[in-house]
């Protein structure tokens, strides 16, 4: 039986035709009988009218720039890696290939882990060291890098009304990045949750995710003059996005799970 | 007086500040492709009505508050335009409301012809000058906002710039896109939120201190608060402060380390998880460790009689580390 959940996760796959029919067919049955699912496809389906619908826009020649610098700085990152780093890479390119491969090399990297964690020698993994050596401002990029970075990405722009278009882009990106990243750490958190928590948690951030895609169609229509000001509202949605999401995640609270009543 | 009397009263004294507004009509330091305009504006409300709220949006550039003594409101705003036609476009506006707030608003007004302005031209920047009692509310987009000596608190949001708070009494609020928080001397409750950028936090006192960082370090010195909650996707946490008998302290960072060290002069009761790093408690703690599947390491303990100052340390993958002074 397709529930409201299939749906959700399967809506975007159903506006874009890329489910066979039998699915298809079970998605359009349940939307038949269920109003805000409905809702929710006809949205979908309404932000992709609406995009198809945009011109195609050229990213300023800045933005190349800026992938090609970062494309040198990963390569020139590689050309000081040891040889057995650039040996474990091609060994894990061949492993995505081979599931059966992935999950040995997975046991016996968590019989290492177990081995080696706290406790086992008494010492800090070498990888976490690493990261907090990044977080420490040797690797990471300061503030005023990435600041330096978003102004460059909007460089190439020559009118106010392009600056501004450019603008909004990065900014929605900025938060959509997050928003995914913190995501992609549910989907490997919420095996520890209860279920009605983690009910409670979808539930919370389906409507989030709801009222973003509202507000986003909303905005499509809008001249990007006025940009800046109507993502007001876009932007507290992702703001409370990122805090359920982060509260859930870094915290284990689950507690700020409550439906969203739009922003203050 | 009735509100509506009271607002007409701040209308009127707006109305006849805009008429001798520009003491400074313009000056042309820069080159003429660069025009500069800066305009000197004195707003005093009615004689006995006061002033509560600020509320600024400015999308066009940066914001400067500061608290004076005087019940008036001052402002300087610094236009910049490529060329004078463009420069009339650019508009800040004093709207008085019925509740009592003085809004000023920048704007870009449409031109009558639509010749587009180049990219980077266009900008106004403002320094307030606002009476301390008045609360403080201010919008920007792509820049700085700052507020310094004011007495009844901030709510500050930026898209992408610093923001920078300083002698700062009552709650105060910050969002940031991308860009440094900092606070210096703010003694009331803090919420500040970024996605990209460090927070720096010099003496906070107050009742509460919320942060949230998705990517960068906070680092925080001679805090003092009852209930504390920082919260880093990818960065570090470094505080020192006081804690206070039945406070509450959460320090959690997905990624990286959790570093707390705090004076107290009743007992404190530690649960410090980390999933992948060590724990360094004080040697006075006890220690357990619980060999669960998701969490590697596990220490709690409790010090002294009294109500305690309870801390939570988390970290997913990093060290967590409590000291004492």
């Amino acid at each position: 039986m397709t529930s409201c959940r299939d749906v959700d996760r399967l809506a975007t796959a159903y506006v874009d035709g890329e489910l066979d029919d039998r699915r298809s067919s079970a998605v359009r049955g349940h939307l038949r009988v269920c109003a805000s699912c409905a809702e929710r496809v006809e949205d979908e389906a309404r932000v992709r009218e609406l995009a198809a619908g945009l011109g195609p826009l050229d990213p300023p020649p800045s933005m190349w720039r800026a992938i090609d610098a970062q494309l040198a700085e990963a390569e020139i990152g590689d050309s000081h890696r040891s040889g057995m780093w650039i040996l474990a890479q091609r060994v894990l390119d061949v492993a995505r290939g081979n599931a059966l491969l992935v999950g040995l090399a997975s046991s016996a990297a968590a019989v290492f882990l177990l081995l080696w964690l706290p406790g086992g020698r008494g010492e800090a993994p070498q990888r976490p060291a690493a990261a907090i050596a990044r977080a420490g401002g040797e690797a990471r990029p300061g503030p005023e890098q990435v600041v330096a970075a978003a102004t460059s990405a909007c460089g190439g722009a020559r009118t106010h009304e392009e600056l501004l278009l450019c603008q909004t882009h990065e900014s929605d990106r900025r938060y959509v990045d997050a928003i995914a990243e913190l995501t992609r750490a549910v989907a490997e958190e919420r095996a520890s949750w209860r279920a009605t928590d983690a009910a409670r948690f979808d539930a919370a951030l389906r409507e989030l995710d709801h009222a973003a895609q509202i507000e986003r169609v909303r905005l499509a229509g809008q001249p990007p003059s006025a940009a800046p000001a109507n993502r007001d509202s876009l932007h507290d949605i992702y703001r409370a996005q990122l805090e359920l999401l982060s509260s859930a995640v870094v915290a284990g609270d689950l507690s700020g799970a409550a439906p969203w009543r739009g922003a203050p | 007086m009735t509100r509506a009397g009271r607002s007409a009263a701040i209308a009127v004294c707006l109305s006849s500040a805009s008429v001798f507004a520009p003491l400074s009509p313009t000056a042309h330091a820069d080159p003429p492709a660069a025009m500069v305009q800066r305009d000197v504006v004195e707003v005093a409300p009615a004689r006995g009505i006061q002033i509560e709220l600020v509320d600024i949006d400015n999308r066009l550039g940066d914001v400067r508050i500061e608290g004076h003594d005087r019940e008036t409101i001052s402002i300087l705003a610094v236009k910049r335009a490529p060329d004078q036609d463009t420069m009339e476009r650019l508009k800040v506006s004093l709207v008085p409301d019925p509740d009592g707030p003085v809004t000023i608003k920048t704007s870009l007004k449409a031109g009558q012809e639509s010749r587009p302005i180049p990219a980077g031209s266009v900008r106004i920047d403002l320094v307030i000058m606002t009476p301390r009692h008045a609360r403080v509310r201010a919008q920007v987009w792509k820049g700085r906002v700052g507020v310094k000596g004011v007495d009844n608190g901030a709510e500050l949001v930026t898209d992408e710039g610093d923001i920078d708070v300083t002698e700062v009494s009552g709650s105060v609020t910050t969002q940031s896109g991308h860009g440094r928080h900092t606070f210096a001397q703010v003694y009331g409750a803090v919420d500040a939120q970024a996605v990209d950028g460090d927070m720096d936090l010099d003496l906070v006192r107050g009742d509460r201190l919320a942060a949230v960082v998705h990517m960068g370090d906070i680092i925080g010195r001679r805090i003092r608060v009852r209930d504390l909650s920082v919260r880093i996707v990818r960065g570090s946490v470094r505080l020192e402060g006081e804690a206070v008998a039945g406070g509450h302290y959460s320090v959690a960072s997905y990624w990286g380390n959790v570093e707390v060290k705090f004076s107290s002069k009743g007992p404190m009761r530690v649960r410090a998880m980390a999933r992948a790093g060590e724990i360094h408690l004080p040697a006075r703690f006890q220690r357990r460790r619980m060999e669960g599947s998701f969490v590697t390491g596990y220490a709690s303990g409790t010090a002294g009689i009294r109500e305690p100052a309870e801390f939570e340390l988390r970290t997913h993958i990093g060290m967590i580390t409590l000291a004492e002074f």
